[in-house]
């Protein structure tokens, strides 16, 4: 199980098939002189509510959790043993990612009856594997595919889509696919983390910040001397969760999670680290992919990771300052833990975080109001065993 | 892709004297009465009765004959084969020479031993021998024992075991030559050959089997809503194999000697879920299997028998997946694998109406992994040398009384197993913390049988069995099956009773078996599907019970026979982990029923003898989830096949076999989920793994006995 568990984010991360997907010119635009205006669409603001998807990883589901009440409404949906929940304008999706291939919407108002599902297709790959979805201003979603090099329109109205997909090859990878995974948008303007993997998930190069322009269909080139286009390197390796770092009023700097916890000042163009990787491996998490998830307090000063124990046998929750707050050393508050994907929400002073844990699978609750986190009780069924979660109006 | 990961080592070699292994050889001349006279194992060479071990053993056997002239059973038909015992329970991957694996009374596939003529052929590096591996040419008979589970087979027949046992070579001379095809550019030819002298027979073989699989299924596109829904091909499903095998046998006084020589190659598509197959992965296997068995018969006291057996198997296979189309990163993964094992077998009279049976065995494996796709990024290379050696011994005492009426059998086996695991660093699998680990196990057994009257009798069996995980099993393959290394062996109690009815004369014959079961499991491995790969976990405790019955009616002269099982099962998660617990095993079906009647007559257009033979077989399952959880629960499925064959002249045999007849290949399942909205799949027995709908078969045989006597048996036939 332990094993699988850093595993399993890997088949959701297929390499790029042989089929070509290298039609047509390659183009991108300078990203100098586009200014961000709108502040990034990262995470809901004021959620009442956690969305799960769950899995024994033979059949799927979805579960709702009312933040106010604890309760947990168990089934509503079907899910896939590889679902991640998003949400938009009201909409619950689902990303059904590797051999799924798919969206599916979700309608909360109808108890989460199913509204839709778009299949997400490729002439030059028979697993696209969707990661993630961002919106434009305008409502039209933009899905990234690990295995192919495009941004793939979403249109949560129809699936009679007329939209070009966007061109991601203009990011330079010497398989010719950038890897795309997470993404999320301000305004117009997109970001996808892109990834440097080889065919057999070797990686090869750090992960990328990419701006698009998701109006004009395009990638942006933060520096066009240099060839091919150009995105803002990562520090650490693997780009495994993004966060909105509180201490920017105007929402245009975002907290990753990878080696350590980094912050990207899209304005600036700059990225520096909030927690080096240095503190976390002091405590035994300097491996990498052993980060798997985190969360950040609303003053921006205190950082809440789960993280894999050095073998992968079971998942700690941490918490560490960033920057130079206190505790600078990460401080682990409970232990014996298994999870698969991103089960870690803080909502007010509440931490919820889902685990896998055979003999406890479910939500466990933490009151991180006083000077050490508390669990609240046993955990809170979901049903199946939690696999990924997002914190929902 | 399960394939794989269910790497089988093995495969086989035969030997020729159509011999159980050796405690049931003894076994077979259990008879008291005749015990004495030294000549009941030659009865048991030259006359191997089909349901003598059946009849002989204190535990529940079934016989399923596969060499009967007036049958045409497909070379790459085990499962299909095997899920006509009751009690036996085949999944598969769908489509011939596609996995398949067997469950007997609920167990996991890798607690059912598999043999061929004695030998295991389940490796203790893969465990989960994939049924297509193993082709039934040159098979004389199946042989599934249940409950009572004789020493020679070893600790690990939870479930039970399975034997295969070969065509005697000594049969007479004779060429044969046979030919099919079916669906799917289905296609199999094979040519024969014995002679015989008064001392030595000989067999050879060779035979070509392939398809391409590409059956249509429905294809759910791996969503709910039925849009986009419809019938596909499946593709990458093909296979094809060559077999060459050789079989020798020679007697001198006392002595004899068999000896099988196998070869396999075989290059076979890795199809992945329907919703999104596989094009370009595969599984290329080249195996090679020598056995040979050395016995002798009398010796200072009559009745006493020795025995050697030994086994050695190689195999090289290769699994690619150029595209990362099944699992996690490309793969191009070479193993090499070494199988030798050893066996002496004595049996001696002790006293008055007993014998004593030692069994002694010794078995070596080693395999060389060699991974050709390298990460750059620091991860191991995925390089392994790993080996295991088991020894074990067993003395089994089978104690007869009332003139053979009553059979007692105390047994008591002991096992230790070292694993070599351990690979240097940046070696072997992500995260590989192979260790070197030996265990030892005591497995005793205790067997009973009374024949009330004799076509009647009653049966009983407690035993307690033992299983190390398996290579594959601590470390995966890198491709669907991820491994688990915090694994410990297995460990189960298992209780059986009944009785059997076993009637057959001249006028018709009347079979059957009524049994209970029940087996309590410690540690249980269970292979759980976790999403695009599966993984195995100690289960830590499962609970089956059952029961099965079958009954079977032979008419005067074969003309009709119908035969009938059922099991009921109720296998049951003990885990006492929540969501799980209580909860069904995944594959197992509560009911399972088949349901088999042949109709044949005889007449002679000009002269010429011509048997022509409607068969009609139908099975029916209902109650099987496949999932943990106890959700996904598969509607009642029934699948019948019909066939008609002729035989002419005692040798040409023409065969016309329609199975899924009514083209069954959708099922509807209900998931206890939101609106809990009906959704059409596939027909599976894995989630996402369509099997076929309608095919059919034709087949031809022809067969010249070489010699003066040759018709005169056919002819009787």
């Amino acid at each position: 199980m332990r094993r699988l568990l850093w595993l399993l984010p890997l088949p959701a991360c297929a390499p790029p098939s042989d089929a070509a997907c290298d039609e047509g010119p390659v183009r991108a635009a300078a990203l100098e002189g586009i200014a961000l205006e709108q502040p990034c669409a990262i995470e809901i603001a004021a959620p009442t509510r956690l969305l799960v998807t769950t899995t024994d990883f033979a059949t799927g589901a979805v579960a709702v959790v009312d933040l106010a009440t604890a309760t947990v409404t168990r089934d509503v949906a079907a899910a896939t043993t590889d679902s991640i929940p998003a949400w938009h304008d009201g909409a619950a999706l689902l990303l059904n990612r590797y051999q799924y291939d798919s969206v599916t919407v979700l309608d909360p108002d109808r108890g989460f009856a199913l509204a839709g599902e778009h299949a997400v297709a490729a002439a030059c790959s028979d697993a696209p594997n969707p990661q993630a979805v961002v919106f434009d201003p305008d409502g039209h979603g933009w899905v990234t595919q690990l295995d192919v090099p495009t941004l793939a329109p979403l249109s949560l109205a129809s699936d009679d889509d007329a939209r070009e997909p966007i061109d991601l090859r203009a990011v330079p990878d010497a398989d010719g696919n950038p890897d795309a995974g997470l993404a999320f948008a301000c305004g117009p303007l997109g970001f996808v983390a892109v990834q440097r993997l080889d065919p057999s998930y070797g990686r090869v190069g750090p992960d990328e910040l990419v701006a698009v322009d998701l109006v004009g269909g395009q990638v942006l080139d933060r520096d066009p001397d240099r060839a091919g286009a150009q995105g803002l390197p990562a520090a650490g390796a693997w780009l495994r969760q993004l966060r909105a770092d509180p201490t920017d009023a105007h929402g245009h700097t975002v907290l990753a999670l990878s080696t350590g916890i980094e912050r990207f000042a899209l304005d600036a163009g700059t990225v520096s680290w909030a927690v080096a990787p240095e503190r976390f491996a002091a405590v035994a998490l300097g491996g990498p992919r052993q980060l798997q998830a985190f969360d950040v307090d609303d003053t921006g000063t205190l950082a809440y990771v789960a993280a894999y124990a050095e073998d992968f046998s079971a998942v700690s929750l941490w918490r560490v300052g960033l920057d130079d707050a206190a505790p600078q050393q990460p401080e682990r508050f409970a232990d014996g833990f298994d999870s698969v994907e991103h089960t870690l929400e803080l909502v007010d002073q509440r931490l919820w975080y889902g685990s896998t844990r055979r003999d406890a699978p479910g939500l466990w609750q933490f009151d991180v109001a006083g000077a050490v986190p508390e669990p609240l009780g046993d955990p809170l069924s979901t049903g199946l065993p939690p696999y990924s979660m997002v914190a929902i109006p | 892709m399960l394939a794989t990961s269910t790497t089988k080592v093995l495969s086989a070699a035969l030997w020729c004297a159509a011999a159980p292994p050796a405690s049931r050889g003894a076994e077979a001349d259990a008879d008291p009465q005749s015990a004495e006279d030294g000549s009941r194992y030659r009865t048991v060479v030259r006359a191997p009765s089909r349901r003598g071990a059946a009849a002989r053993s204190p535990g529940f056997v079934s016989v399923i004959p596969l060499d009967d002239p007036k049958s045409a059973t497909p070379r790459d038909g085990l499962a299909e084969v095997l899920s006509r015992a009751p009690g036996v329970h085949v999944r598969s991957l769908g489509g011939l020479g596609q996995f398949g694996a067997v469950s007997i009374r609920g167990s996991a596939p890798q607690q059912v031993a598999i043999f061929l003529d004695g030998v295991p052929v389940s490796g203790s590096m893969a465990g989960l021998v994939d049924l297509a591996d193993l082709p039934l040419d040159g098979i004389s008979r199946l042989e599934v024992h249940r409950g009572w589970i004789p020493i020679a087979y070893g600790a690990a027949a939870m479930g039970g075991a399975l034997d295969l046992v070969s065509t005697p070579s000594d049969a007479p001379a004779a060429v044969r030559a046979e030919a099919g095809a079916g669906s799917w550019w289905t296609r199999q030819a094979a040519a024969e050959i014995r002679g015989r002298t008064r001392r030595v027979g000989w067999a050879a073989r060779a035979s070509y089997a392939g398809s391409t699989g590409a059956f249509s299924y429905y294809d759910d596109r791996g969503t709910r809503l039925s849009g986009d829904d419809g019938l596909a091909r499946r593709s990458g499903n093909g296979y094809d194999r060559v077999l060459a095998q050789l079989r020798l046998s020679a007697r001198r006084g006392r002595w004899r000697i068999g000896a099988h020589q196998l070869a396999v190659g075989k290059r076979a598509g890795v199809p992945g879920p329907g919703s999104a197959q596989a094009q370009a992965a595969g599984n290329d296997q080249l195996m090679s299997r020598s056995i040979v068995r050395l016995r002798h018969d009398g010796g200072a006291r009559p009745g006493t028998r020795l025995e050697w057996l030994a086994g050695v198997g190689v195999e090289a296979r290769r699994f690619r997946d150029p595209r990362a189309e099944l699992g996690v990163g490309r793969d191009d993964q070479r193993a090499l694998t070494l199988d030798v094992y050893l066996s002496p077998r004595l049996r001696v009279p002790l006293w008055h109406q007993a014998w004593l049976g030692v069994v002694a065995d010794g078995r070596g494996e080693r395999i060389a992994i060699d991974q050709r796709v390298q990460r750059p990024d620091g991860s191991p290379t995925g390089d392994a040398v790993r080996s295991r050696a088991a020894i074990g011994a067993g003395i089994e005492l089978e104690q007869f009384a009332w003139a053979g009426r009553l059979q007692l059998v105390p047994a008591l086996r002991v096992d230790g197993v070292a694993s070599r695991f351990a690979v240097p660093a940046g070696r072997g699998e992500q995260d590989d913390r192979g260790r070197n680990r030996s265990f030892v196990a005591v497995s005793p057994r205790l067997g009973l049988r009374v024949s009330v009257v004799p076509p009647l009798s009653l049966r009983g069996s407690i035993g307690r069995y033992f299983r190390a995980p398996t290579l594959v099993e601590l470390f995966g393959d890198r491709g669907f099956f991820v491994g688990n290394e915090g694994l410990v062996p297995e460990r189960g109690v298992v209780a059986d009773g009944g009785a059997t009815l076993e009637h057959d004369g001249r006028h018709g014959g009347v079979f059957g078996h009524l049994a209970g079961f029940w087996i309590r499991s410690r540690d249980l491995i269970q292979w759980i599907a976790a999403g695009t790969v599966a993984r195995p976990e100690n289960v830590a405790a499962a609970r089956v019970r059952g029961f099965e019955s079958a009954l079977g009616v032979r008419a005067p002269d074969d003309r009709l026979e119908v035969s009938l099982n059922y099991t009921w099962l109720d296998a049951v998660d003990r885990s006492g982990d929540p969501g799980r617990d209580g909860h069904a095993l995944p594959g197992r079906p509560r009911h399972d029923l088949f349901a088999r009647a042949a109709f044949g007559w005889r007449f002679h257009p000009r002269g010429v003898a011509v048997e022509p033979r409607l068969v009609y077989t139908a099975e029916l399952v209902a109650r099987t989830f496949l999932d943990p959880s106890g959700r996904y629960v598969l509607p009642p499925r029934a699948l019948q096949a019909v066939g008609l064959q002729a035989w002419i002249d005692a040798r040409v045999l023409l065969g016309l076999e329609v199975r899924n007849l009514l083209d069954v290949r959708t099922a509807t399942v209900v998931l206890p989920v939101g609106d809990r909205q009906p959704s059409p799949v596939a027909i599976a027995d894995f989630i996402g793994y369509p099997l076929p709908g309608r095919s059919v078969w034709a087949h031809v045989r022809v067969e010249f006995e070489l010699g003066g006597s040759r018709r005169k048996g056919r002819r009787r036939s």
